[in-house]
């Protein structure tokens, strides 16, 4: 055999004993909990035979408490770039059958130096999350490590779409680094995600959860907005984060934008038909975003929390738009805590990519409360007006009912120099309903009418005639045209064409300070 | 907190406009059970999950405060 033969051979010998991970002891426990392998994982996520591996032979650096000398093939995370929908991307993925995906100092290496690949290069970065936390053994070097990845995400933050993907546990200060990043994914009964865990809130607090109802799937979908997405396995969940790829350019660089063939919505899908004319009556809006879409697909994000405001993704003559909508089907629609925050979050997304927005409003207004102002709905309700208002996208607002108070403010009104709002015939745009606004205006006058209740209903009928329609606003030039429903999908078109090239400067300044 | 499916609450006060079920029905996810008006809306109230109407606390025009067990399942 020529040496060269040898090294080769050499190398394959290598390479086999890495690929094995943990070895087959520790694969079969991982299959057991439902999960694959951060290999299988890549190779399911990425084009066919797109991948490719870097740092297969690094060396972790323990020296205490036996790990000398141990091998921890790769140092249990693999990492590496390859293609996804023909586009390249950068990937990390945690391997759990090592030393329990636990982060040392170099494999933390191994993450930032990818890190590193994917925003040199312009092109997103995903990590497939799967480790029992901190290499206790290694002491402060792997908190290092945490640190390292932190300042990556913040800086890669509006440059690259950062995606965390999480397949397994993710405790203590590995959150951090998902929660820095623009999406996350999770599959029910594999996520799991605290800052302290079970045994240790039973410990301090003395009380007793299991890790599901703390941090699971569920949880971080509907409850506490952490997650975007919620799969029911990992191979659903992979159709997910390609999906959403399809959807979002590979950098905040305007070149990155790409169109789709563009294509006629569904002719099943009537707009006509979408919106009952009777204001009380609710409706899922998410037939509306349809109504206008190419192919009447919308991919929606954050679909289980705060469901009062619809967030996501479609496509409009090809090219993607960003879609706020409120639901009248949750709350009324209303304005609170969570779902300002969820619009806020996803507005400066679509601005720092370059992505238009489309805002399709109808709501009552803020939701009232103790507990929605004790728990600060003034300074997160104040997040969608300064993402609106700080967004240089082109920003379209269509109004199709009640537009009310301050709602109708922060729903991207003329006021924060929306590009164009239109607004359908059944608009109401007023500061208040008709009936708290009559109980105001004409209170004395009701209590001393000989019939109350008649007065009432008479003065309601009156602030509605004068009111309730979308022509006071027009009036004033605050809306720019009122439109029948079926010419949605032209006027938006026509503006997002008209808006192709804007260009609008803002003062300059490190960056701004919003309430977050 | 997480939900308890089981208690279908008020999310705010307002008015019973119509009761679509009774005690001891089998109801499925996604139906409705309640019309409530509150934020000048008639409201849908429904099931989040599978399951039998063990006692309905509310009839049509009863004005209810927030968090009030309006309906609970089995």
């Amino acid at each position: 055999m020529s040496i060269l033969k040898q090294k080769i051979e050499e190398l394959k010998n290598r390479k086999a004993k890495i690929m094995l991970g943990g070895g087959e002891k520790s694969i079969a426990k991982q299959k057991e909990m439902g999960k694959k392998t951060a290999r299988e994982r890549i190779d399911a996520l990425l084009d066919k035979d797109s991948f490719l591996e870097y740092d297969m032979f690094i060396q972790h650096e323990a020296r205490e408490f036996g790990l000398l000398g141990k091998e921890l093939p790769a140092d249990g995370v693999v990492t590496g770039t390859g293609k996804i929908n023909g586009k390249q991307v950068a990937v990390f993925a945690q391997d759990f059958t090592v030393a329990g995906g636990s982060l040392g100092f170099m494999h933390a290496k191994k993450i930032t130096k990818i890190m590193d690949i994917a925003l040199n290069n312009r092109i997103p970065l995903i990590g497939i999350n799967d480790s029992g936390g901190a290499r206790i053994q290694e002491g402060v070097g792997a908190l290092a490590g945490y640190g390292e990845i932190f300042y990556r995400n913040t800086i890669s933050s509006g440059v690259i779409p950062q995606l965390s993907v999480i397949l397994g546990p993710c405790a203590g200060g590995a959150v951090y680094s998902p929660a820095l990043t623009d999406f996350v994914f999770v599959v029910e009964g594999i996520s799991k995600m605290f800052i302290t865990g079970p045994d240790v809130i039973k410990t301090v607090l003395g009380e007793e959860i299991s890790q599901e109802d703390l941090g699971g799937a569920r949880v971080h979908s509907e409850i506490t907005g952490n997650a975007h997405f919620c799969a029911s396995s990992e191979e659903e969940c992979f159709n997910q984060i390609r999906t959403l790829l399809d959807y979002i350019p590979q950098n905040n660089n305007k070149e990155s934008l790409f169109n789709a063939l563009a294509k006629e919505p569904l002719d099943e899908i009537k707009i006509e038909t979408a919106v009952p004319d009777d204001p009380k009556i609710p409706y899922d809006v998410r037939n509306v975003i349809k109504s206008v879409t190419d192919g009447s697909d919308f991919f929606e994000v954050q679909a289980l929390f705060a469901p009062n405001i619809v967030i996501g993704y479609g496509r409009i003559n090809g090219a993607t738009v960003g879609f706020i909508a409120n639901q009248p089907d949750s709350l009324a629609g209303v304005l609170d805590c969570d779902s300002a925050d969820k619009a806020a979050r996803f507005i400066r997304f679509c601005d720092s990519f370059n992505i238009p927005l489309v805002t399709f409003e109808d709501l009552p207004g803020y939701l009232p409360g103790v507990d929605q102002e004790h728990m600060g709905v003034i300074r997160h309700g104040a997040k969608i007006l300064y993402a609106y208002s700080e967004a240089t996208v082109p920003r379209i607002t269509v109004i199709l009912r009640k537009a009310y108070g301050g709602g109708y403010i922060a729903m991207n009104s003329r006021h924060l120099q929306a590009d164009f709002v239109f607004a359908w015939t059944l608009a109401e745009i007023a500061v208040m309903g008709a009936e708290g606004a009559a109980n105001v205006i004409f209170r004395k006058d009701i209590a001393e009418a000989e019939n109350p209740a008649e007065a009432r209903t008479q003065k309601i009928q009156e602030y509605k005639d004068k009111f309730a329609n979308p022509y006071v606003a027009a009036g004033k030039g605050f809306v720019d045209a009122v439109i029948e429903p079926c010419e949605t999908r032209k006027y938006l078109i026509h503006a997002l064409s008209v808006c192709k090239n804007k260009k609008v400067e803002r003062p300059y300044k490190k960056h701004g300070n919003p309430p977050f | 907190m997480i939900k308890n499916p089981k208690y279908i609450k008020s999310f705010l006060p307002g008015t019973v406009v119509d009761v679509k079920t009774k005690t001891g029905d089998i109801v499925k996810k996604g139906d409705v059970l309640i019309i409530f008006d509150a934020m000048k809306m008639h409201n849908r109230i429904i099931a989040t999950i599978d399951g039998k109407v063990k006692s309905v606390n509310v009839k049509q025009n009863d004005t209810v405060p927030k968090d009030f067990v309006m309906i609970e399942l089995e």
